[in-house]
C-alpha cells in the first residue's frame, strides 16, 4: 500500500483505526464464503463523515473500496476482491433512537440485527426479518443484501422493514434515501439502494420499522419419513389458505447433523421435518392450527409436536438456525448454495439436486424455507480430496442452472456477490444488465466500489478465479 | 510444510478445518465486543492459526498479541455451529508461544515459574498467601487503600482492588476421611476462599451428601493450560487422576468454574498419554460442578430476601453449558428475587491470571459489569469462580454500590442456615 | 385508450395532446418508442390517473397502451404468484385469481378499471394499504419497455429474489418516466374471510388511538380508514371474522356492520371528478393530527385519516375550492414541516383554476439524484417528460 493512502486514511480516522499489518489484515480476506483476496488496509470510521472522507480519499487515489459489516455474508460481498481498503463498520454500532409511537429505530450500520428486537422488546415490538446469522450479522449489511430469514415469509425481507438510511454514495455525497416513517415523494432510491450489495455506496444510518410482537405464537414441528410428503404437505398448507409466519424444511442428513450438535430434540431418524409457525391472536391461531394439522396428517406426517412456550419454540428454531453450521460436525467442507424455484417445482428440483450431488459423489443436505421455495442445498465433500473443490463448485453451478431452468432465480436472500456473477448472463439479457450499471453510474461508482459484485465485470476481476483455484488447492478450508 | 516450533502441541489441522469462518461467533467474543476488530475476535484468531500453519505467515509478535488478547472464555464454542474446539486451539496456540516466544520472554518465563513452582506447590503458595489473607483482614488495608500507595504499584493495586475478606484457609486435611463425593479443593480457592468450601460442604451435607476432601489432590493446571504449558499442566492432571482414584469417590464436586471446566476435559488433555487417557477418561466422568451436582438432588428451600444477580462463570456457562441449573437453585430460595442484567453471560475480564496480563482489556469488561450492578442495583451478586469473584468485589467498589458478593456455595448456605 | 377513458376527456394534466395513437402490439408499441421525432410519449392506461402530475412537455402524444399489452393472466395458484400484461385491469385480474380463491390486495382508485401497468406506474395505495403495503410490494419481477426501445427485465416469477439490483422498486411510482411497464409478475395471497365495520368516535386522537390498539393487540385490520363527518369521524375496518369479538372488547365504541358502499367511499375519495383538488401527505404519526388540522383549515370537503398507513387525504369540490394563495401556502408550510421526518405532500388532482398555483409534488431533497435516474434511463427526456418530481 502506498504510504500517500496510509497518510490519507489516516487522517479521515486517526492513526489507531487503520489495520495495515499483515497479521492484521488477514482475516479481512474472507467473509463465510469461498472466494478470498487480501486488502491493503482496513480501515474503520466512526461516523458519516469519516466514512465519506475514506470514500473520497480512496476515490481520489483511484483505489478500490469493499464495505464490510460482520462479514457473516455468503456470496464474497465483503472480500475485497480486487484488494484496496476495507471499510468496516464495526465501530458505528450505537443505537441513536428508538421511537414507540412511529414504531421505528434510527441505527448505525454496525449493529447486530439481533440488538434491534432486544431493543425494541421493552416497547411489544421486533424486527421481523431474522437471517439464520442475526446474532453477528450487522443491519449495515443486511440492507446491502436484502436479507431474508426464516420468519420473511409473511412479513417479507429487509427492503419491507428498512424505510430509510443516510447514505455515502460510492461518489462520496452523503444523502437520505427513504424516510422516518412517511413515504417520500419520487422515484424510490430506497428501494434501489437496498440489496444493492454495497455497490451503490454505504447506508450509515439506518431506519428500520419494528412491529408489535405477536399475540400468541404456535410452532409445530411436523415428521416425514421423505422430503416428497414434507414437500406436499407444504403445498397443502398454502392451498389451505394459510400463510404461516413460517414454514421450514429439513431433510434427514441436517436433522441428523443439528441434532447431534445443537440437541434441540429433532428426530434423527427422520426422512424430513417440516418447522410451521403460525401466530396471531388466539381465537385465529387455534384455527389455523389445526388446519394446518390436518394438512401435515393428510400428507403422512408420523408426528406432530406442537410448541407453544418461549423457550420451546426456541429450541425447535436453534436447531434450525444452527443446522448449516453444524454440518461442520458430519462433514469437513460444505458449500451452501441459495437458490430460488417456484413453490410448485420443489419435489422435482430436490431430485434434480440429489441427483447431481450423486453424480459427482457429494452428499447434498437440505435446509430451506420451503414457503417461498427458497433452497439451501449444502453438498458435502472433503477438500482434502484432489479436485475435490473444483468439482463442488462445478456440482453447485448445475444446481444453480437447474433453480433457473425451472423457472427460478440464482439467489433468494444470499446475493449474487462474486460467486455467482458471471451467471447472471443465464437470467439477464445484455440489456438488462445495462440497466444495473447504468444505476451504478447514478450513484457515482465508477467500477472500484466494491469492485467484481454482482455484475461479472470490472478490470481485475479475473484474477480472482484463479486466486480462488490457486487458495483451493493450497489450505485446509470449509466452504459456507 | 508449517510454521509451528512445537510440533507436538501444535493445534490440530481437523480442529482448525472445523472452522468454515461462518462468523458467527464474533459478536459472542467479549474483546471484539469492546474493539470492534475481527482479529480480536475467534474466527480473526483461528484464521492467524491456520496462517501460521500453513506457513503463510511467521509466528510473529502482533500473532502473538491477538492471541494473548483472548479470555479463553470460550462464549464462542458456545454459539459456534461447527463445534469448532476453540479452547483446545487457543491453548496449543499458546503453547507455541510458549515454546518460542516472539515478544515478552521474560515474562512468559516468570509466569510459568510462578506457576509451577508457587501456585502447583501448596506449601509455597501457603506461605506466599498467609500474609496476603493477614492484610485482607486487618486495619492497616484500609489505611493503605486510603493512602493509595498499592496503586503505584499497578498489579498490587488491582489485586488488592479484587479481594475480599477471606476467610481461614481449607485443605485437604480439613475434611479428610472417606464418603461417596469428594470435594475438589484446588490451589489458590483452598488458600483465599476457605469460607466458600466450607459453605459448600455444609450444603452438599443437607443436600444428603457424603462428602470429604482426598488427600493427593492439587491444583488442576487450568491455569497452567490456558497460557500453553501443557506439560505442567498433564504433570498435574496426572497427579489429580490419582488422587481421585484413590479416594474411591462416585462424584467429584467441583465448585470453582474454571477448574471444573479443566477437570472435565482431562480425557482430552492427555489423550496421548498411554498409561493416563483412560484413567484421565474415567476420573473427567465423575467431575461435576457444584451446582450441577445439586440439580439433581433434593435441598431445602431456604430463605434470603435479597436482589440477587447470577453473573454466570464462563468456564461454567461455555465450556460446561451450565447457566440455567445455578439461576434454579437461586430461584428456588425464597425471598430471592432473582434479576438478570445484560451481559450476565459474558466475561467479566478475570479469567484466571488475565486481569494481571492484560489490565486495560480486563478493566474495560469489568466497567461493562460495574455499569450494570450500577443499573440494577443488586444487593448480592451471584458467581460460581473465585477469579470472577475477585473481579466483582473491584466492580461492586468501581459501580460505588454496597452489594456484597458471594460463591453459589455460599448464597446458598446462607439461605439455608437462616432458614 | 379503454373506452372510459376515451369517453372522459383526453387532457392530460389539463393539456391536450396532439395527437392520440394505440399501437395494436407490443412490436407496434416498441417502434413507436423507438422512433425519435421529438415528441413527449405519454403512456396510458385505463385513464384513471392522467390528472396526476404536471402537465406534459410539448407537442406530446398520448399512447393507449391497452391494446398493445392486453393478454391472458398465468396464475399459478400453487405458486402464488400471477404473470399479467400491463394491460390488464386489476378487475380481470382479480376475477381470475377470485377462481382459486385468491387475490391480489391493490386497491387503488377506481381498482376495477386501472390497468396493472398504470397502478404500478402511479404507485399508490388504497386503504388495504394499511395492511398490505404499495403495490411495488407485490412485484416479484417486470417487464419494462425503456426510452431507447429495448425491452429488459428485471426480478423474476419467483417470491423470493435478490438477483441483481432491486430495478422493479425504481420503476414502480416511476410514473413511467423511465419506461413502460409492458408485464410484471405478482405474488397473490389467498383470499380471506372479512367483515367490515363501521364505527364512530368523537375525535380523530380516538380514532387513532383505536388504530393503535387494535393494532398492538394483533388483529390485523386489512384497512382502518376515518373519515370526518359532521363533526365527527368516521372508521371503517376490515377485520377477520375471528377477531371481531376482540375487537368488540377493545374498541370502546361501538362496531356496526359496513356495506360496501362504506369502503368504495373511502377508496375512490378524490378521485370522484377529474376536476377536483385532491392532495395526499405522507407524515409521522406525531404529525397526523397537525396536518389534518392544517388541511382542515381550509375547509375541504371531506378529509380522510389512513392511521396506520401515516396518511392524510383532503379533498375539495368543484363549488368549494380553496383561495389559489392560501392552498398554496398552507402546501407550502406543511411540505416544509415534513421534509424532516422525510415525508412529503402530494397534490393528487388539481383542478384547472388551480393549476397555476400548486406544485403538484414538491421538491425532494434527493431531486438532483432523481434527475441523474432520468437522464441515465430517458436522456432524451422523452417519457411523459413534465409530468414528474420537479418536471422531470
Amino acid at each position: 500500500m502506498s504510504a500517500e493512502l496510509l497518510k490519507a486514511l489516516r487522517d479521515v480516522v486517526g492513526r489507531e483505526h487503520v489495520l495495515h499489518k499483515p497479521e492484521d489484515l488477514l482475516v479481512y480476506e474472507l467473509d463465510g464464503t469461498i472466494d478470498r483476496s487480501l486488502p491493503d488496509a482496513v480501515v474503520f470510521p466512526g461516523n458519516t463523515e469519516e466514512v465519506q472522507g475514506v470514500v473520497r480519499a480512496c476515490n481520489a487515489l483511484d483505489v478500490p473500496v469493499t464495505p464490510r459489516g460482520a462479514g457473516t455474508g455468503l456470496s464474497g460481498g465483503a472480500v475485497p476482491t480486487r484488494q484496496g481498503v476495507v471499510l468496516a463498520t464495526a465501530r458505528m454500532r450505537r443505537i441513536l433512537d428508538v421511537d414507540p409511537v412511529e414504531r421505528t429505530a434510527t441505527v448505525e450500520p454496525g449493529v447486530a440485527n439481533i440488538r434491534l428486537s432486544e431493543i425494541a422488546a421493552e416497547h411489544g415490538l421486533f424486527y421481523a426479518p431474522d437471517p439464520s446469522s442475526q446474532k453477528a450479522c450487522t443491519i449495515g449489511g443486511n440492507v446491502a443484501e436484502n436479507a431474508g430469514g426464516p420468519h420473511c415469509l409473511a412479513l417479507g425481507v429487509t427492503t419491507n422493514h428498512v424505510i430509510g438510511m443516510e447514505v455515502v454514495t460510492a461518489s462520496g455525497e452523503v444523502e437520505w434515501l427513504g424516510s422516518h416513517g412517511p413515504e417520500p415523494t419520487g422515484y424510490d432510491l430506497r428501494g434501489l439502494f437496498i440489496g444493492s450489495e454495497g455497490t451503490l455506496g454505504i447506508a450509515t444510518k439506518v431506519v428500520v420499522r419494528l412491529v408489535p410482537v405477536p399475540e400468541t405464537v404456535v410452532t409445530l414441528l411436523a415428521i416425514f419419513d421423505d422430503v416428497d410428503s414434507a414437500s406436499e404437505t407444504v403445498s397443502a398448507v398454502i392451498g389451505a389458505g394459510l400463510v404461516p409466519a413460517a414454514l421450514e424444511m429439513m431433510d434427514t442428513v441436517t436433522l441428523q447433523a443439528a441434532e447431534a450438535g445443537l440437541r434441540c430434540g429433532y428426530p434423527p431418524d427422520a426422512g424430513a421435518v417440516l418447522l410451521i409457525e403460525l401466530d396471531g391472536i388466539e381465537e385465529v391461531v387455534r384455527g389455523q392450527v389445526t388446519q394446518a394439522r390436518a394438512a401435515c396428517n393428510e400428507h403422512g406426517a408420523t408426528e406432530i409436536r406442537t410448541a407453544t412456550e418461549p423457550a420451546e419454540r426456541e429450541l425447535l428454531w436453534k436447531g434450525r438456525k444452527g443446522a448449516i453450521g453444524a454440518l461442520g460436525r458430519i462433514a469437513p467442507n460444505y458449500y451452501l448454495l441459495d437458490g430460488v424455484v417456484p413453490r410448485s417445482k420443489l419435489v422435482e428440483t430436490m431430485g434434480e439436486v440429489a441427483r447431481i450431488g450423486e453424480g459427482y459423489g457429494f452428499p447434498v443436505a437440505n435446509v430451506f424455507h420451503a414457503g417461498d421455495g427458497n433452497l439451501h442445498p449444502c453438498l458435502l465433500f472433503d477438500e482434502r480430496e484432489e479436485g475435490a473443490t473444483a468439482r463442488v463448485l462445478e456440482a453447485g453451478a448445475e444446481i444453480m442452472r437447474v433453480c433457473v431452468e425451472a423457472g427460478g432465480a440464482l439467489t433468494g436472500e444470499h446475493g449474487v456477490g462474486f460467486e455467482k456473477n458471471r451467471f447472471m448472463a443465464w437470467l439477464y439479457s445484455e440489456e438488462d444488465l445495462e440497466n444495473m450499471r447504468r444505476v451504478r453510474g447514478v450513484f457515482g461508482n465508477e467500477g472500484a466500489f466494491n469492485p467484481c459484485k454482482v455484475l461479472p465485470e470490472g478490470t481485475g476481476c479475473g484474477e480472482m478465479a484463479h486466486q480462488k483455484g490457486a487458495l483451493a488447492a493450497a489450505g485446509p478450508d470449509a466452504y459456507v | 510444510m508449517t510454521g509451528w516450533p512445537l510440533i507436538e502441541d501444535a493445534p490440530d489441522t481437523a480442529d482448525l478445518a472445523k472452522c468454515v469462518h461462518c462468523g458467527l461467533c464474533v459478536n459472542a467474543c467479549p474483546t471484539y465486543a469492546i474493539t470492534g476488530l475481527e482479529v480480536e475476535s475467534p474466527r480473526g484468531r483461528i484464521h492467524l492459526a491456520r496462517a501460521v500453519a500453513e506457513d503463510r505467515i511467521p509466528l510473529t509478535e502482533a500473532v502473538q498479541g491477538h492471541w494473548e488478547l483472548c479470555l479463553q472464555c470460550r462464549a464462542c464454542e458456545a454459539v459456534c455451529p461447527s463445534g469448532v474446539p476453540y479452547g483446545r486451539i487457543m491453548e496449543r496456540a499458546r503453547a507455541q508461544l510458549d515454546a518460542a516466544p516472539p515478544a515478552k520472554g521474560w515474562q512468559r518465563r516468570l509466569r510459568r515459574f510462578a506457576l509451577r513452582n508457587v501456585v502447583a506447590r501448596p506449601p509455597v503458595l501457603a506461605a506466599m498467601l498467609t500474609p496476603v489473607r493477614w492484610f485482607a483482614r486487618s486495619p492497616l488495608r484500609g489505611l493503605v487503600r486510603a493512602a493509595g500507595v498499592l496503586r503505584l504499584i499497578g498489579p498490587l493495586g488491582r489485586l488488592e482492588a479484587q479481594l475480599g475478606r477471606p476467610g481461614r484457609p481449607f485443605r485437604p486435611r480439613d475434611a479428610a476421611g472417606e464418603g461417596e463425593v469428594a470435594l475438589f479443593t484446588g490451589c489458590v480457592m483452598g488458600e483465599l476462599f476457605g469460607d466458600v468450601h466450607r459453605a459448600s460442604m455444609r450444603v452438599l451435607e443437607r443436600s444428603g451428601a457424603d462428602v470429604f476432601a482426598p488427600r493427593g489432590q492439587g491444583c488442576c493446571g487450568a491455569l497452567s493450560a490456558h497460557d500453553g504449558d501443557l506439560e505442567q499442566a498433564r504433570r498435574l492432571a496426572r497427579a489429580n487422576i490419582a488422587a481421585f482414584e484413590a479416594s474411591g469417590a462416585e462424584a467429584i464436586v467441583v465448585n470453582s468454574a474454571g477448574c471444573g471446566a479443566a477437570m472435565k476435559e482431562y480425557g482430552e488433555l492427555l489423550a496421548e498419554d498411554t498409561e493416563f487417557a483412560e484413567r484421565a477418561e474415567a476420573v473427567a466422568a465423575r467431575v461435576v460442578d457444584f451446582s450441577e451436582y445439586l440439580a439433581g438432588r433434593d435441598l431445602p428451600a431456604g430463605r434470603l430476601g435479597a436482589r440477587v444477580a447470577y453473573q454466570d462463570a464462563c468456564h461454567l456457562a461455555h465450556a460446561q453449558g451450565i447457566s440455567a441449573e445455578p439461576r434454579a437453585l437461586l430461584d428456588a430460595v425464597e425471598g430471592c428475587e432473582l434479576v438478570e442484567t445484560e451481559g450476565a453471560d459474558m466475561c467479566c475480564g478475570a479469567a484466571g491470571i488475565y486481569s494481571l496480563i492484560q489490565p486495560a482489556m480486563s478493566g474495560e469488561l469489568r466497567a461493562r459489569k460495574a455499569d450494570q450492578f450500577r443499573e440494577h442495583q443488586p444487593d448480592v451478586i451471584v458467581t460460581a469462580n473465585p477469579g470472577c469473584q475477585m473481579q466483582y468485589e473491584a466492580a461492586v467498589r468501581e459501580a460505588g454500590i454496597e452489594a456484597r458478593v458471594l460463591h453459589l456455595a455460599e448464597a446458598l448456605d446462607e439461605a439455608l442456615t437462616s432458614d | 385508450m379503454s373506452e372510459a377513458a376515451a369517453q372522459a376527456s383526453p387532457l392530460v394534466a389539463g393539456r391536450a395532446p396532439e395527437a392520440v395513437v394505440a399501437p395494436a402490439s407490443l412490436d407496434e408499441l416498441r417502434d413507436l418508442v423507438a422512433e425519435r421525432d421529438g415528441r413527449t410519449l405519454v403512456p396510458v392506461g385505463a385513464g384513471t390517473q392522467l390528472a396526476l402530475g404536471g402537465a406534459p412537455r410539448e407537442p406530446f402524444t398520448l399512447v393507449d397502451v391497452c391494446g398493445a399489452l392486453a393478454g391472458e393472466v398465468e396464475h399459478e395458484p400453487a405458486d402464488l404468484t400471477a404473470v399479467a400484461l400491463a394491460g390488464v385491469t386489476l378487475g380481470e385480474l382479480d376475477a381470475q385469481l377470485a377462481g382459486s380463491g385468491q387475490r391480489l390486495p391493490l386497491d387503488p382508485p377506481h381498482a376495477e378499471r386501472a390497468t396493472l401497468g398504470g397502478v404500478l406506474a402511479v404507485g399508490a395505495g388504497g386503504p388495504l394499504r394499511t395492511r398490505h403495503g404499495l403495490p411495488r410490494d407485490f412485484v416479484l419481477g417486470m417487464t419494462v419497455l425503456r426510452a431507447d426501445g429495448e425491452l429488459v427485465k428485471a426480478g423474476g416469477r419467483v417470491v423470493k429474489n435478490v438477483t441483481g439490483y432491486d430495478l422493479m422498486r425504481l420503476w414502480c411510482g416511476s410514473l413511467g418516466t423511465i419506461g413502460i411497464v409492458t408485464s410484471v409478475a405478482v405474488r397473490v395471497l389467498p383470499r380471506v374471510e372479512t367483515i367490515d365495520l363501521r364505527f364512530e368516535v368523537r375525535t380523530l386522537a380516538e380514532g387513532q388511538g383505536l388504530a393503535e390498539r387494535f393494532l398492538r393487540a394483533d388483529l390485523r385490520p386489512e384497512l382502518l380508514d376515518l373519515t370526518k363527518e359532521d363533526g365527527r369521524w368516521v372508521g371503517v375496518v376490515r377485520l377477520t371474522e375471528g377477531a371481531v369479538p376482540k375487537a368488540e372488547s377493545i374498541a370502546e365504541a361501538d362496531l356496526a356492520p359496513s356495506s360496501e358502499g362504506d369502503y368504495l367511499a373511502v377508496r375512490d375519495l378524490g378521485f370522484q371528478k377529474e376536476e377536483m383538488l385532491t392532495v395526499r401527505a405522507s407524515c409521522p404519526t406525531s404529525a397526523i393530527g397537525s396536518t389534518a388540522e392544517a388541511l382542515e383549515a381550509l375547509a375541504p370537503s371531506r378529509l380522510l385519516v389512513r392511521p396506520l398507513a401515516r396518511e392524510v387525504r383532503a379533498t375539495w369540490e368543484e363549488g368549494s375550492l380553496p383561495e389559489g394563495d392560501a392552498v398554496a401556502g398552507a402546501v407550502g408550510r406543511l411540505r416544509a414541516g415534513l421534509a424532516e421526518s422525510g415525508g412529503g405532500l402530494l397534490a393528487e388532482r388539481i383542478p384547472t383554476e388551480l393549476r397555476g398555483a400548486l406544485d403538484p409534488w414538491g421538491r425532494p431533497p434527493t431531486f438532483a439524484r432523481m434527475a441523474a435516474v432520468k437522464a441515465a434511463f430517458d436522456r432524451d427526456g422523452r417519457l411523459n417528460a413534465g409530468r414528474y418530481v420537479g418536471g422531470l
